[in-house]
């Protein structure tokens, strides 16, 4: 019962503080109405990118995860309150008009939506409640784990809990502390790691992994029920995705809970959708937001320093090419330059630690 | 170049019935027009393809990736390429044979794909952390009997001990510690003298090891105290 209530509590302040995130970054650019999930999935980039710039500071600085807790805290603290204050000024205490997020639901069928949520219900199901024993979890969960019995980060082996001599592990793990965001909310909720991992976060990353392929579907599709038919095929494609081990859908529905498989199944559909809203609209809040999430990307996987850059730029130098404007790709380059800030601290730190090592 | 390529692809192992259905996925996207998903995936999809399918990006990038090279093909989202396009097949069709459609082509996909809930080694967790009880209880019996414990133990042991509780210390995990230290205590046949000089020498204080693997009189013989056993693993002290 205690855990059911936890989880609920989580799910309240992710999305609170998304929210709020989302609210303050939208009125800073004036932007007027964009959806209320829209807003919570700015502001859970936003969120996460924050945590990533100051956890990867505070692994370099070595601060320990009390001050990174405290940090954080206060980082989403004064996030809360600006957006707070901003809001009361100026929508006042009123409830915000926003669009509902899925207009005319009665012009869907109604075995359509009702086999959709089935489907997302029961992969949420599969994956939070079964058990399906993966060996890379002996290095997810024991990260968090380590981290808060020795209240420093990545200082100590996951695997033997001795200090680290190789400082390979530290640095190929600084940029992205995916599992460190988790003992920071573990810390705050006070729920095991194990817990967290295995349990809770397939509740939010599945149907969140579903409603950023909703806001796709939006850009594609004007009628809501093609929008559910695309989310019906994309249960139907994930159940039969098992054609390899490392699919993205067996990443998805079978070890949501790792950064690497929310970064495959959630994240980069995130990024496609954030770029083609580049295409759509080219204004200042996209290509921040664009930014922003290329940083928070890199705090589920190290690829992620990679496969940003790949995308980004794809889309950038076709996008250039199209309109013979060299600004896309310029844009296209600083939306790069955290992936390449991070990729360099990374091999400098490596090579001069002189614990390089390929595989 | 190309053959070390499909060396990479190959760790995949990847059934070829989706990607079959991947490359006809683009065929309908870019046969049936006007539709967004040309403008916003086609060309920009095309040029990621190009790039992570070269050669030398391909040796590249393992080098970048730590040998997992396939990781990069997570960029092309066949999931929901395949989805778009069957939503933009099922376009074409009337509303009557909507549903027809839509059997067909689950079937195909069906057909193309594999089963993620079949013989895919889900199972019922014995508890909330979806840690083996009997691992649990091991961790009980180490935190019970020795106040600062430093661990060897057999496979799948060290996985499961510092998900659990990672006040106790290992000696060796999946991927790190003493590997050589790991390599004797899997070892089918043990010599338990050279094991206990070795795990002295490591400063080791508990050893975990399956119960049908051993003698117990042989083991105590060596410097080896029984402490407690579960259902497949007994856990010992050495001295």
């Amino acid at each position: 019962m205690w855990l059911i209530l936890k989880t609920i509590v989580f799910f309240i302040f992710i999305t609170g503080i998304s929210f709020f995130a989302g609210y303050l970054y939208k009125r800073i650019f004036h932007i007027k109405s964009t959806g209320y999930i829209n807003d919570v999935l700015i502001g859970l980039s936003i969120i996460l990118a924050i945590f990533e710039l100051e956890c990867a500071a505070g692994i370099y600085l070595k601060i320990s995860l009390h001050t990174l807790l405290l940090l954080y805290g206060i980082s989403l603290g004064i996030l809360c309150l600006v957006s707070i204050i901003i809001k009361i000024k100026t929508d006042g205490f009123v409830r915000l008009k926003y669009e509902k997020p899925i207009k005319d639901i009665h012009s869907s069928p109604f075995f359509l939506i009702f086999l959709v949520l089935f489907f997302i219900c029961l992969q949420t199901f599969m994956s939070a409640y079964c058990m399906r024993q993966n060996t890379d979890d002996s290095s997810y969960v024991a990260i968090a784990n380590t981290a808060i019995e020795t209240n420093t980060l990545l200082e100590y082996s996951q695997y033997t809990g001795k200090i680290r001599t190789n400082m390979w592990e530290i640095f190929k793990r600084a940029f992205s502390p995916f599992q460190l965001f988790v003992a920071v909310i573990s810390k705050y909720f006070n729920i095991h790691p194990a817990i967290l991992f295995h349990v809770i976060l397939p509740i939010i990353v599945i149907p969140t992994g579903y409603i950023v392929y909703w806001q796709l579907g939006k850009i594609f599709f004007k009628q809501n029920v093609d929008r559910w038919y695309l989310l019906l095929f994309l249960c139907w494609t994930n159940i039969f995705g098992a054609y390899s081990t490392y699919s993205v859908s067996v990443h998805f529905l079978t070890r949501g809970w790792q950064g690497k498989a929310i970064y495959a199944a959630v994240f980069i559909p995130w990024l496609i959708y954030r770029l083609i809203c580049i295409n759509k609209e080219n204004n200042k809040y996209n290509w921040v937001i664009l930014f922003l999430s290329s940083i928070a990307g890199i705090l589920f996987t190290n690829v992620a320093i990679i496969e940003n850059i790949l995308l980004i730029m794809a889309y950038m130098l076709i996008e250039t090419w199209k309109t013979k404007r060299w600004y896309y790709f310029i844009n296209g380059c600083i939306c790069c330059i955290p992936s390449l800030i991070f990729g360099g601290l990374m091999l400098v730190s490596i090579f001069m630690s002189g614990t390089y090592k390929i595989g | 170049m190309y053959t070390e390529l499909i060396k990479q692809l190959n760790q995949l192992k990847a059934y070829s019935g989706y990607w079959i259905l991947y490359i006809a996925s683009w065929v309908i996207i870019m046969k049936i027009k006007s539709n967004a998903g040309k403008e916003y995936l086609g060309k920009q999809m095309l040029l990621v393809g190009i790039i992570i399918f070269n050669p030398i990006v391909a040796i590249i990038l393992n080098i970048c990736m730590e040998s997992s090279y396939w990781r990069s093909v997570w960029l092309l989202q066949e999931c929901f390429i395949i989805s778009f396009a069957a939503v933009l097949l099922l376009k074409q069709y009337e509303k009557k044979k909507k549903l027809i459609v839509t059997l067909v082509l689950f079937l195909i996909i069906g057909c193309a794909g594999r089963n993620m809930y079949i013989n895919n080694h889900f199972s019922k967790p014995e508890n909330v952390y979806k840690i083996p009880e009997e691992m649990i209880e091991i961790c009980e019996i180490i935190k019970n009997n020795c106040s600062e414990a430093y661990v060897a133990s057999v496979y799948p042991v060290y996985i499961w001990i510092r998900q659990y509780d990672a006040t106790i210390g290992l000696r060796f995990g999946k991927n790190g510690g003493e590997l050589e230290l790991r390599d004797l205590v899997q070892a089918s046949e043990r010599d338990y003298e050279y094991l206990h000089i070795k795990l002295t020498e490591e400063e080791c204080n508990i050893l975990i090891i399956k119960l049908a693997d051993i003698v117990p009189s042989e083991l105590e013989m060596y410097g080896f105290e029984f402490i407690d056993c579960t259902v497949q693993y007994a856990v010992y002290r050495v001295l």
